[in-house]
């Protein structure tokens, strides 16, 4: 796994606004991580508002917001741009070779050659250029293996989702 | 010289879900190019066993790109499965909510992913040639396109109550009405959304007129074409019959949607998962069609919003009438929608009917069988579901947008190919062409999966005898 050394716990002032923005389809297996991560932060915290797909953004806890997306949308930047942190969550395949990653995302535009597709550095770079600034962020993704159309998560992805939630619960929600 | 063969994949999220392969022959030339999808689609098979009534919420998840058009789709499938036309005002809340579907898909694709390639140039350095690109060029204009979007995502939003997996649309009509205040925060932005609008369009003309020569040899080639049309002919993008006309502009069938396979068959190739839809009676590949905003507004005689109409004459004068070849007309097309569609939301807002409360037919008359069909951005979208008396489904078939543009996608790429790779030695902007034939299109190729495992764009130039003469790198 690979973990920014600048994520030590002491980097971020106690207050500052998270925004935890999950993405992926919860009906083609573990493409869907993200929406099963972000259930168990609302478990967590103990949210009363805790359906995903009907709400907008929740807000989780002082200070953190949750939002779970289909996919990135470029109209997210604008909200991204308003918040100090940033942490997006992505199932992501073999092409990687860490079962859980923990990567900075910096601002850095990436042409989609064919279709409608955004990530998160494209993200950043458009809350950079639409609000002049853009937030500290995170791409916190996890290895999925099986991706047909199904809400159940592989045995090995579930096995990864409450080690990520330590992790995200570490670096980000305590 | 050996025959070679170029292939160019980009591996997007999962095993990658369309390539392109480009055959040399031996003197260095395009002897063919095709356009593959890798993507099998076991959708179907999925919904089997479902209940009817649940339908129009899984089947967004096949796209998040146009789930309200999936959405829309089959819930209009189970208006006529179930026997309960939906009441007036059902029906102009769903076309609304359909609207603002067109207003964001339309609006992404120019101003973000094909506004780039026109504005700053095929050629233009790829690091530059994006949305952020288009901001640094013209700030003013790229925060228009992001507020025409999020225009778009609002209506959806406001009308269907959900941002994502809309349960808005239910068969004989929708579960939640219209208050005078939401309409009247829809109403209150529209100007401002035809200004938008017309910005794109004129950026889109005054390209053109730079640019007529790239776009007269740019895949252009004659086809016949189909989309949804009013009783007059007229551009419908909810609820109509669907038109086909051949290649000189004139009628070859008029039909309800119930009775597409009648009018439809589907050709398999084995070079590619995705069927290739044609015109039953002149065959394959005789009769093959294009749909989307080239393919409707080539389908129509007019269009019935006055903007967008005296946008439509002017285009359809450019060939004197006659139905518009050019593959990069897509891009016009797609705006003088855009254009119909913002002024449409003003046409169906301003309808009192829009507030009523009268918005759900509970009365059944069980038939067993229904076609859906919607205009999505993309194309004639078909849902066909077959229910048992107990509304369990038995059988569904798809006949998705970007299966009907199917050939023309595979056409246009060999066109370009042949047009602008002169051989092995392949310039990232001759690429750039390449991909942009397809991205003209606007296809949904991945579906509604979205895992990281992005790959580079992939060129390998194999010669006759499998060897690996050259391998062509970009980030995706």
């Amino acid at each position: 796994m690979k973990v920014p050394s600048f994520t030590g716990g002491t980097f971020f002032k106690p207050m500052e606004k998270t925004l935890i923005i999950g993405y992926g389809n919860p009906d083609r297996g573990d493409d869907g991580v993200a929406w099963h991560l972000l259930n168990r932060i609302l478990n967590e915290t103990g949210c009363r508002e805790n359906d995903l797909f009907a709400s907008d953004i929740i807000q989780s806890k002082q200070g953190l917001d949750i939002w779970f997306n289909f996919q990135l949308l470029p109209e997210m930047a604008e909200t991204v741009a308003l918040y100090d942190r940033v942490v997006f969550i992505d199932a992501h395949t073999g092409a990687i070779q860490d079962e859980i990653s923990l990567v900075p995302v910096l601002p850095q535009y990436q042409n989609s050659p064919l279709t409608h597709h955004f990530t998160p550095s494209s993200c950043l770079a458009l809350a950079e250029s639409l609000a002049g600034k853009y937030p500290q962020a995170w791409l916190l993704s996890v290895r999925g293996y099986q991706f047909a159309f199904n809400r159940e998560l592989s045995l090995q992805t579930r096995a990864l989702v409450e080690k990520a939630f330590g992790i995200l619960w570490k670096e980000f929600l305590e | 010289m050996v025959a070679q063969k170029i292939t160019i994949e980009p591996v997007t999220r999962i095993e990658g879900h369309a390539k392109v392969t480009i055959n040399l022959n031996e003197a260095g030339k395009v002897e063919h190019a095709y356009f593959h999808v890798n993507e099998f689609r076991g959708f179907e098979k999925f919904c089997e066993g479902r209940m009817i009534f649940e339908m129009p919420s899984i089947t967004p998840r096949i796209c998040g790109i146009c789930p309200v058009s999936h959405h829309l789709a089959s819930a209009k499938a189970g208006d006529i499965v179930m026997g309960c036309p939906p009441p007036r005002t059902a029906s102009l809340l769903r076309e609304l909510t359909h609207m603002g579907q067109i207003i964001q898909s339309h609006g992404m694709h120019f101003f973000e992913l094909a506004g780039p390639d026109l504005i700053l140039g095929f050629d233009a350095d790829p690091a530059i040639r994006n949305v952020v690109g288009l901001i640094q060029a013209d700030a003013g204009l790229a925060l228009k396109a992001v507020a025409l979007r999020k225009y778009g995502q609002e209506i959806i939003h406001m009308v269907a109550g959900r941002r994502i997996h809309p349960n808005f649309a239910i068969p004989g009509g929708v579960n939640k009405a219209l208050s005078a205040a939401e309409r009247d925060l829809m109403l209150k932005d529209i100007d401002e959304m035809i200004g938008i609008t017309q910005v794109g369009l004129k950026i889109f003309k005054d390209w053109a007129a730079a640019n007529q020569e790239d776009i007269n040899k740019f895949a252009v080639f004659p086809s016949g074409y189909m989309g949804l049309v009013t009783p007059e002919n007229g551009l419908e993008l909810y609820q109509g019959d669907i038109r086909l006309v051949g290649q000189d502009g004139k009628q070859l069938e008029k039909f309800d949607s119930n009775d597409y396979l009648d009018v439809i068959a589907e050709h398999v190739e084995d070079w590619s998962y995705l069927k290739f839809p044609y015109y039953k009676k002149m065959g394959y590949p005789q009769g093959v069609y294009r749909v989307g905003p080239l393919g409707r507004l080539n389908a129509v005689d007019h269009l019935d919003t006055p903007l967008a109409n005296a946008e439509f004459k002017e285009y359809r004068a450019m060939n004197n009438g006659k139905p518009i070849e050019n593959t990069l007309h897509f891009h016009y097309s797609r705006l003088i929608e855009t254009l119909f569609a913002v002024e449409k939301v003003k046409v169906l807002l301003d309808d009192p009917d829009i507030l009523g409360k009268d918005i759900l037919n509970t009365r059944h008359n069980f038939k067993g069988e229904g076609v859906g069909v919607i205009e999505a951005p993309r194309g004639t979208l078909l849902h066909h579901y077959i229910v048992n008396e107990n509304g369990q489904v038995q059988k569904v078939n798809l006949i998705v947008s970007t299966g009907h543009n199917n050939w023309a996608m595979s056409e246009a790429v060999d066109s370009v190919a042949k047009t602008y790779i002169t051989g092995p030695d392949i310039k990232e902007g001759l690429l750039n062409r390449v991909e942009a034939a397809i991205r003209a299109h606007d296809p949904c190729l991945s579906c509604s999966t979205h895992a990281i495992g992005q790959m580079p764009m992939v060129v390998d130039i194999i010669a006759a005898d499998g060897n690996l003469v050259k391998t062509l790198k970009r980030d995706a």
